[in-house]
């Protein structure tokens, strides 16, 4: 892999990793801060807090961990950094 | 050529189907025994001991004499297989009982801790996973040895790290011996030898493959472990088998039930201190936060913090450097995501059917005639009862429970089948054990692998019997050590645990950081980064008496934890503008591991360095 293209694939790498803990984090610090406040509201007998804290924030971050695989793959194939064994 | 990346096994997922079905089978035998009155005492928790024989045998059956099998699982573990053992390892016995002590006494409140364990495996697969199976290492020290191309600095950032995977194991010892004594009904000592024999039974015949595979034997132990009494308590209350959707029902009851037997309860330990020390304390907090909302800052900093130390774990972070290829590391990450993700929807369930059977106003009990299970978990230490109001009578105000009585405790307030109460234990202490041997085999690779096999002196397609050999001696030693340590000293299992998890966040976890994504670490701005964060934990422990109180300026442990990684990475930051600019080697073996394709570079470095096999050339 020559140069040039190593650094144009490890910014996007980059940028890709920065973006991806941004929306983990901030996801994790919405439902953390804000649960208790929401406990208030009711979705499916659940505390609306407690839904989003213990469920949809776990099946969300879960998701997003598999498609973080299968994109970043795609981005080492598509600047030829891809496993050449 | 080095001969890598063989086929996997495609029947694996077949061999573990059989696993859990005799695991099971088993199971549904005893209850049958026990049914028919045939079957009572200790003997019904064979399931435990069977758990632990079950995963002894797979380890016997993956034993090698191969030292890439012995030392990297041939580097062909399928990422689902290695994403049961990344939860596995992440989690441990310590951190599973930590977990629902701190679900339970903080309600929702303590869902940073929990959440804290997910967060971090993510990190650890978005921020380290790749780099590290492209360096092809399997310790962090021989890691940072091709990272900055010196052996030296490899060896001395690897002795650090000893220190959080001692923490670790003294941990999972806490548990076993806490729990043991109850399930086996022999002395703590003895415990700690079978547990020291179970250990040896596992990592002796094959290193890190048997390791591995017994680990996902253990891990299903697990999840069967924590979601079979769970389903049966839903079907008891709810007329549902899913408990993680059907738990909801029960939290207006169990508000009721608080506001009649929680308010008034007497004062005890508040913040994190309730969850240090293992003791039994009062339940104070209502699990939807209305009694005392915890501190907004003290709850993200525990989430900080424990993503932190979980995603610079050395035991964990080693787990991508045994799969075939960069993309089945990081899809490692992702399936132990996955799995904890299943624990973390069933720790709330766990912890509400417990408070919905304790808080219960109906059922009276007789401070006279205590009910069986409050004795068992006496019997453990773990519970107290005083009679507050003097009224003869045992309310919910009036108990003391401890964090680890917590897991223990539902399936015997629930009366369930002794076996039933037995799969629980099972699965608090294959977790603990399973947890133990990933830490054991760290330390045992530093003083074997990392101090004498230097390059050109190892080459890793071969039956080496001398290395094998001493590898096995350091394995038996550090076993026996940690076993002796664990008999002599008191520990309290979530102090240990948060301890190593300190020492990962403030050492590890920044110098990995800065080490793989900026491009000014050099190795005198590494070690001053790993001198800080190990300096700063020991600060922080000492002047917080191991979390069990305040530091300066009313910082928890977990606060100061949180802060002290931004000091660190900014202190690093600055010793890195003033200090020497990293040397042309260290550049270019940065980029090498930046780049997922191509040959690891460990295996690299022992081709060159082994002129007799290939002729030195690449």
């Amino acid at each position: 892999m020559d140069i040039d293209r190593f650094h144009f694939y490890w910014k996007e790498t980059q940028w890709f990793a920065v973006i991806l803990i941004f929306v983990v984090f901030t996801g994790f610090f919405i439902g953390l801060v804000f649960s208790n406040w929401l406990n208030h509201i009711r979705l499916f007998g659940f505390p609306l807090g407690l839904l989003l804290l213990g469920q949809a924030l776990i099946v969300f971050i879960i998701g997003l961990m598999f498609w973080f695989v299968g994109r970043q793959s795609r981005l080492d194939e598509m600047h030829g950094a891809d496993e050449d064994l | 050529m080095f001969v890598r990346y063989r086929a996997v096994n495609p029947l694996l997922g077949v061999y573990y189907g059989i696993f859990t079905a005799a695991f099971v089978g088993l199971g549904i035998f005893l209850l049958i025994l026990e049914y028919m009155g045939l079957i009572g005492g200790h003997l019904v928790y064979a399931l435990s001991l069977a758990a632990f024989f079950l995963a002894g045998s797979i380890a016997v059956a993956s034993s090698t004499k191969v030292i890439d099998e012995f030392f990297l699982s041939g580097r062909r573990v399928p990422a689902g297989l290695n994403g049961l053992v990344i939860f596995v390892v992440a989690l441990g016995g310590a951190g599973l009982s930590g977990i629902m002590g701190a679900v339970f006494f903080w309600g929702i409140d303590g869902f940073g801790l929990m959440l804290g364990l997910l967060a971090g495996c993510v990190l650890a697969g978005i921020l380290f996973a790749a780099f590290v199976r492209k360096a092809g290492s399997n310790t962090l020290a021989t890691f940072f040895a091709i990272r900055y191309q010196s052996e030296k600095i490899g060896i001395f950032i690897g002795f650090f790290l000893l220190i959080p995977s001692v923490f670790f194991a003294l941990a999972e010892l806490s548990i076993l011996k806490t729990i043991g004594p109850f399930v086996f009904g022999v002395s703590a000592e003895l415990c700690l030898l079978f547990t020291v024999g179970i250990v040896l039974l596992i990592l002796l015949p094959g290193g890190v493959r048997s390791m591995g595979w017994a680990q996902c034997a253990l891990a299903i132990v697990v999840v069967v472990g924590l979601l079979v009494p769970l389903v049966l308590l839903s079907l008891k209350y709810t007329n549902l088998p899913l408990a993680q959707l059907t738990y909801g029902s029960l939290i207006d009851d169990i508000a009721k039930f608080e506001d009649v037997s929680g308010k008034d309860g007497a004062q005890s330990i508040e913040g994190v201190g309730v969850l240090m020390g293992g003791l039994p304390q009062h339940i104070q907090h209502s699990f939807l936060g209305g009694l005392r909302p915890f501190d907004l800052f003290e709850k993200l900093a525990m989430f900080f913090l424990v993503a932190a130390g979980i995603a610079g774990m050395p035991a964990l972070l080693m787990r991508g450097g045994v799969t075939s290829d960069v993309g089945q590391a990081r899809k490692s990450y992702a399936w132990g995501a996955a799995f904890l993700g299943v624990i973390i929807f069933t720790v709330p369930a766990y912890v509400i059917f417990f408070r919905y059977l304790v808080f219960d106003p109906q059922v009276t009990i007789s401070m006279a005639a205590l009910p069986s299970w409050t004795e068992s978990l006496q019997a453990m230490g773990l519970f107290d009862a005083q009679d507050v109001n003097g009224d003869g009578q045992m309310a919910a105000r009036e108990m003391l429970l401890a964090r680890d009585g917590v897991m223990a405790g539902l399936p015997l307030i629930s009366n369930f089948y002794q076996i039933l109460q037995s799969l629980t234990f099972a699965a608090l202490m294959t977790a603990a054990v399973a947890g133990l041997l990933a830490r054991v085999m760290v330390l045992g690779q530093y003083f074997v692998r990392d101090l004498h096999l230097k390059k050109g002196s190892i080459d890793l397609d071969v039956i080496d019997r001398k290395t094998l050999f001493w590898s096995r001696v350091g394995l038996i030693v550090i076993s026996c050590l940690l076993g002796v340590v664990a008999s002599h000293f008191q520990f309290d299992a979530f102090q240990m645990f948060v301890a190593g998890l300190l020492f990962c966040a403030l050492g590890v976890f920044p110098m990995m950081v800065l080490s793989l994504w900026w491009n000014g670490m050099g190795r005198f701005a590494i070690v001053t980064c790993l001198l800080i964060g190990f300096l700063c934990s020991c600060f922080i422990l000492y002047a917080s008496d191991f979390g069990r109180q305040d530091l300066y300026l009313g910082l928890s442990l977990f606060e100061a934890g949180a802060v002290g990684i931004v000091l660190v990475v900014l202190c690093t930051l600055l010793v890195a503008k003033l200090g020497p600019s990293p040397l042309a080697p260290e550049i270019e073996a940065l980029n090498d591991i930046r780049t997922p394709g191509g040959e690891a570079l460990y295996d690299r470095m022992l081709r060159l360095a082994m002129p007799r096999r290939t002729g030195g050339q690449s």
